[in-house]
């Protein structure tokens, strides 16, 4: 991994009174505020906010803007993991490698929890990041693959609605892709 | 995205708004795992059932499915035992046995589509018929287990050889079925129909001289074409295909004589065409290049050793390139020309090794054919169903003629 990753106060949620956050960024590389669901504000600098396809064409309709960026949304906790994300993918944008782009995909999505995939997976949505749908999407659809239906629903937090009458039937139309499931 | 949600919310209760993920997030999720898997959690809830089962989901499902290696449906050679398919799972080296008999068809009639033979592939589709009479052709999706008849030819003829050839049509978006067959009256040439998914009848097709006079193996789809390799000495040519779009055949220039050998088979590995040639100890693989508009070409790709002495008592089809580096074999071992059994090999020229596969529940003898499961319903192609109930009509006056 690179250094970047070691350094986690990058993403710095800021709770200071606006007009600070001004003068502090004119010295280095331009940021944007961004504020989650749960009224966080996020500093974030501008080609990482520029990966979010949402929050790119709020500031082509107003290139001047100032504001913080609402996401309404976005609750904190995924969010600050997409952005770490979006760092390690910048990177690649200057100096394509898609073997280490590809390590590096799948090291992010090794240490996240169940948890933390499907609760990124509607902020890479509602953001529009292509690359990190795909990478999640596929993420989620290898831990689950050779899972059992009980274990599908605990995943995703679903109660099941089906009569055992009817989850009988669903059972036997198709028996054959019950087989050789993996252990809970 | 917005309108996306719309059409999906149509298959999500209300109930269901519990859920972590946006509807369209599941098919998402969804669409990139194995078959089994995707109808396996269709138990999970009835709003997972229900997405697995619209159109949006459908299609989007197809456009992965397209882009994923090819899987293998087998079928027994043994007419005993026909009326099973086992879908191949090479990784997990399983055999999922599809019983056919479940497989519902939209006749009033008792269909037996185990006495059918499965004969061609084209993405999620089969295409089963007889092999001694023109009624009736099916296609079928084992997958979801709904099939359709296409129409009926109403002939008695008694056929000595029935060969079918199955497509899609990228321009038209429909898929075209072409079968071959000659009648015990007239046995040295074949007659030739082309129908498309949705037609009412099927056209007679005159197709060269040469294809309808000599004996090929099978048609390969490639590249919006059906290609056929003809065993005949004398072509100088032997590759002929045929455009789905504009339905006109060509030659592809491929000189037969750059095979010195007479084991070999037109073969689509990975995305292209290829001409595999064997004897004994070599494999040769011949690539086609180009297009319509700039010409064809086939060059040489590779060559390997194949380090086992092969003869006709022990021989293999190729039936795909898992890797650059490594190809599945079909191995069939014959004993006084009676076949005694077949299976899955995977040989790798580079570590001049062989790995059996030892795939439980397969058939002792077998017939392979790719596959890409998918959930289209073959119906839906069928806008003449409205007049079904005239083809149950037909079906009714032959159905006694059925029995193979």
């Amino acid at each position: 991994m690179s250094s970047s990753a070691e350094n986690p106060t990058l993403t710095t949620e800021i709770t200071k009174p606006s007009t600070e956050i001004a003068t502090e960024t004119a010295q280095s590389a331009k940021k944007i505020n961004l504020k989650t669901s749960d009224d966080q504000i996020f500093e974030v600098e501008e080609s990482v906010a520029m990966e979010f396809a949402t929050v790119k064409s709020f500031f082509e309709d107003a290139p001047s803007s100032t504001d913080t960026v609402p996401l309404p949304n976005v609750p904190a906790k995924p969010f600050s993991q997409v952005i770490e994300f979006c760092k390690e993918q910048i990177k690649f944008k200057a100096n394509p490698d898609e073997t280490e782009k590809k390590k590096s995909n799948s090291e992010f999505v090794k240490e996240k929890t169940n948890e933390d995939l499907v609760e990124m997976i509607p902020v890479a949505n509602y953001l529009e990041i292509k690359d990190l749908l795909d990478v999640l999407n596929q993420a989620v659809a290898d831990r689950i693959q050779n899972r059992s239906v009980e274990y599908v629903r605990s995943f995703f937090g679903i109660d099941n609605d089906f009569t055992s009458e009817e989850e009988a039937l669903l059972r036997e139309e198709h028996a054959w892709a019950f087989e050789d499931v993996d252990e809970d | 995205m917005k309108s996306k949600r719309r059409r999906l919310n149509n298959y999500i209760d209300d109930a269901q708004g519990e859920a972590i993920l946006p509807p369209e997030m599941f098919c998402e999720v969804l669409a990139r795992l194995p078959v089994e898997s995707i109808l396996r959690f269709r138990s999970v809830c009835k709003s997972w059932c229900r997405i697995i089962q619209s159109p949006y989901f459908i299609s989007l499902q197809l456009g992965v499915t397209k882009n994923k290696p090819f899987r293998f449906i087998v079928q027994s050679q043994c007419e005993a035992d026909m009326s099973s398919l086992f879908l191949v799972d090479i990784e997990g080296l399983k055999a999922r046995e599809i019983h056919l008999e479940k497989i519902k068809c939209r006749t009033r009639l008792k269909f037996k589509l185990p006495a059918l033979g499965v004969r061609v592939f084209c993405d999620g589709f089969l295409c089963m018929a007889s092999e001694k009479r023109l009624d009736p052709v099916c296609i079928c999706n084992p997958i979801t287990k709904e099939s359709v008849i296409l129409p009926l030819s109403r002939s008695k003829a008694h056929l000595v050889r029935h060969k079918l050839a199955f497509g899609f049509d990228q321009s038209s978006g429909k898929y075209k079925v072409i079968r071959d067959y000659r009648t015990s009256s007239n046995k040295h040439l074949s007659k030739f129909q082309i129908i498309t998914l949705g037609e009412s009848s099927w056209r007679q097709l005159n197709p060269p001289q040469d294809l309808c006079t000599s004996d090929w193996d099978a048609a390969v789809f490639w590249n919006g074409s059906l290609h056929w390799m003809i065993n005949d000495k004398t072509l100088d040519d032997p590759i002929l295909a045929f455009d789905l779009s504009s339905e006109t055949f060509y030659t592809i220039p491929f000189h037969r004589l750059c095979i010195s050998h007479e084991c070999y088979e037109l073969q689509v590995l990975g995305t292209s065409l290829t001409i595999v040639e064997h004897n004994n100890h070599m494999i040769k693989i011949w690539e086609v290049t180009g297009n319509k508009v700039k010409g064809f070409s086939a060059i040489r790709r590779e060559e390997h050793d194949t380090y086992v002495c092969w003869n006709k008592s022990l021989f293999y089809k190729t039936i795909s390139q898992l890797s650059h580096k490594s190809f599945m074999l079909q191995v069939c071992f014959k004993d006084n020309k009676i076949v005694k059994k077949d299976w899955f090999t995977c040989y790798a020229p580079e570590m001049k090794r062989y790995f059996y596969q030892d795939i439980h529940g397969l058939p002792d003898h077998f017939s392979t054919v790719h596959f890409k499961p998918s959930f289209v319903s073959p119906s839906a192609f069928l806008s003449f169903l409205k007049s079904a109930s005239c083809v149950e009509e037909h079906l009714d006056l032959v159905s006694g003629e059925w029995g193979n």
